[in-house]
């Protein structure tokens, strides 16, 4: 194994995902709810694994991990448990004056075929290298 | 970003029309990279969204192709470098066709967080194009499979004269 080149690898990685963490171009939701100051009356967008929870009539309540924001606007053909972007203006309520939104109907369905990609994946792996003491071997025959 | 069995299937697809110095695992592992170190992470944890975006961007994958290519013997190394950054190619190149309401893909990061992409279809539609590239596949495996048969016939008309003769 090339251990010099691993941990070059691994390094300039750890690197890249601290800088990314530190500045990504969006705000959490629970930055937006825990403050809100700087976001009040701007343009927002919530896409990282936003879920609908509930429907009302004047809007709806999403949930990204353990927090919930109110949006208000029409939730179209949305049901509680869709994965959603929205587009919006966050207001002084700390809820979101909707613009736009995406509903990623079939999301689980895509991740159900997603799981067979990678056993099949795994399978051409194991079939096509092996494990040997100085490291992966390219099988020859394949 | 399209489902795995489709990135899979692109891998299989190009492998079978491109030169023999493509390995087959190990473009399907470069093919499915930027996914499986990033999904499960943040599917599990979202808060780890930004930590592990950069995986799935090409200087990213660059450094990933070279970290995973040093678990490779000397002689495959090379091969593994070159088959680990064009599998990660092709699967950055289908994910450009997709469109999305925000958030595309950050090709310039770290220098820029501006995204781009093609746009013409809509992640979860790649399911519907999901049977045409099965059918491609099997199709591509048939005429494989058929090719080899044929291949391998005549040899073993000689082996068979051979033995009897022997006899």
């Amino acid at each position: 194994m090339a251990i010099r080149r691993i941990v070059f690898g691994l390094a300039g990685l750890l690197g890249l995902c601290v800088y990314a963490y530190w500045t990504p171009p969006i705000p959490k939701l629970a930055d937006l709810l825990n403050r809100p100051e700087p976001y009040i009356n701007q343009p927002i967008e919530l896409y990282v694994e936003t879920t609908v929870e509930r429907i009302q009539p004047e809007g709806f309540w999403l949930r990204q991990r353990g927090a919930r924001m109110f949006v208000r606007g029409d939730a179209g053909e949305a049901t509680p448990g869709d994965f959603v972007t929205v587009t919006g203006v966050l207001l002084p309520d700390t809820t979101v004056a909707m613009q736009a939104m995406y509903i990623g109907k079939g999301r689980r369905l895509k991740m159900a075929v997603s799981a067979v990609g990678a056993l099949l994946a795994l399978v051409v792996m194991v079939r096509s290298m092996r494990l040997t003491r100085n490291g992966v071997e390219l099988k020859p025959d394949a | 970003m399209p489902d795995l069995l489709t990135h899979v299937a692109t891998g299989y697809l190009v492998r079978s029309a491109a030169p023999k110095k493509l390995h087959p695992g190990i473009l399907i592992l470069g093919v499915i990279l930027p996914d499986i170190v990033t999904r499960p992470i943040y599917i599990v944890w979202p808060d780890a969204y930004w930590f592990v975006k950069p995986l799935h961007t090409p200087l990213g994958l660059v450094l990933l192709s070279l970290a995973v290519s040093g678990l490779f013997v000397p002689r495959d190394r090379q091969r593994a470098l070159i088959n680990l950054l064009a599998g990660s190619g092709l699967h950055l190149a289908l994910d450009l066709l997709q469109k999305h309401l925000v958030g595309g893909y950050a090709l310039l990061f770290p220098f820029t967080w501006k995204s781009w992409e093609i746009g013409l279809i809509w992640p979860e539609q790649t399911l519907w194009l999901l049977p045409i590239w099965m059918t491609l596949c099997g199709l591509v495996f048939w005429r494989k499979k058929r090719g080899q048969r044929k291949a391998i016939r005549p040899e073993s008309r000689v082996s068979c004269h051979i033995s009897e003769s022997q006899s």
